[in-house]
């Protein structure tokens, strides 16, 4: 019942995911991700609480159900993030690839590497999910840019090495 | 005693991920020199290695509480890389030393865009997936093509393009 409730559940719940993005794929897309598998995870629960009535072993199986789907619901959310942004080392690959045998010359790669590519669509991205704000010609941070960033810090002071 | 017993596997997952932490912590800070990505090794399989040895009584929740582990590994190893080198993480910082704000320019002179473009080619030279001669590069390992081949084919499946830069 576990495998079933849990791994099961997030194939049909990828695959629902994968026929709504055929069909349009939302704006603001992590945020439909994290609806569509956390919506499903709590109808599922309610549905199975319900029919074996909320007793003491249901709730501890729920419970095991609950982690194991929010680990592969929360791990696949992270790999879509990654998805969406190209590599630049595979970028650069790809293009040295795509030469052949004559080669990548070395302006040519240069030139793919340019602040358009590197650092726009990712500022892009700040100001979609409202981390940054364009005003007066300048990129200024937001009160949400500068928590995440604080939190962030935190951790970064347990992992700098000196 | 059996209540306690389904709780402890119920948890296994998110104890396997704690005891991952806690190794890549100690490792980092005990092990001189060490780099990040060896330490995101070597918690993990302390985390698996904890799964192994509370979870194996029962092959079917030990293959779903494996893959939860997996799961949760991914996503401290994406963690780590966003607190240390995201280029997003990169650009919040130097935006927050800054009330006035930043052009693009300066961001970009600041970020290092060029460095990180440099950093990651010379990564490439000296790992000796690319070589330079007369002033042009040709690939010597496959091994980072194929990588980018299935990127691109997971990119296909899930998000539906080849690049973030193709409409």
């Amino acid at each position: 019942m576990i495998l079933t409730f849990s791994v099961g559940a997030f194939l049909v719940v990828f695959l629902i995911h994968i026929g709504i993005w055929r069909i349009k794929k939302p704006l603001r897309q992590t945020r439909v991700l994290l609806f569509i598998f956390f919506g499903f995870l709590f109808a599922e629960i309610v549905f199975l609480g319900i029919k074996d009535h909320f007793n003491g072993p249901v709730l501890i199986e729920l419970l095991h159900i609950s982690v194991i789907y929010t680990s592969m619901a929360l791990g696949y959310i992270v790999f879509y993030s990654a998805m969406e942004v190209d590599s630049p080392s595979l970028r650069m690959v790809m293009a040295i690839h795509d030469e052949g045998s004559q080669g990548l010359e070395r302006g040519l790669l240069d030139n793919l590497m340019t602040e358009d590519v590197l650092v726009k669509p990712r500022l892009m991205d700040l100001i979609r999910d409202e981390m940054v704000v364009f005003s007066d010609s300048k990129y200024k941070i937001a009160p949400k840019g500068r928590s995440l960033i604080k939190i962030l810090n935190l951790y970064y002071g347990l992992i700098e090495r000196k | 005693m059996n209540y306690l017993n389904d709780l402890v596997q119920a948890l296994v997952p998110v104890i396997g991920l704690a005891v991952n932490v806690l190794i890549q912590l100690i490792s980092l800070k005990s092990i001189p020199k060490i780099s990040l990505l060896k330490t995101i090794v070597i918690g993990f399989f302390f985390g698996f290695a904890s799964i192994l040895s509370i979870g194996w009584n029962n092959p079917y929740v030990l293959i779903a509480n494996s893959i939860a582990y997996i799961f949760l590994g991914y996503c401290y190893f994406s963690f780590l890389g966003l607190v240390d080198y995201a280029r997003r993480t990169v650009m919040l910082r130097q935006l927050e030393k800054v009330e006035t704000g930043l052009s693009l320019e300066e961001i970009s002179v600041r970020c290092g865009a060029g460095e990180m473009a440099s950093l990651r080619l010379k990564r490439l030279l000296t790992k000796g997936h690319i070589t330079l001669q007369d002033n042009r590069y040709y690939m010597r390992k496959q091994t980072l093509v194929i990588v980018a081949k299935v990127v691109t084919l997971m990119k296909l499946l899930v998000v539906g393009k080849k690049s973030e830069f193709v409409k």
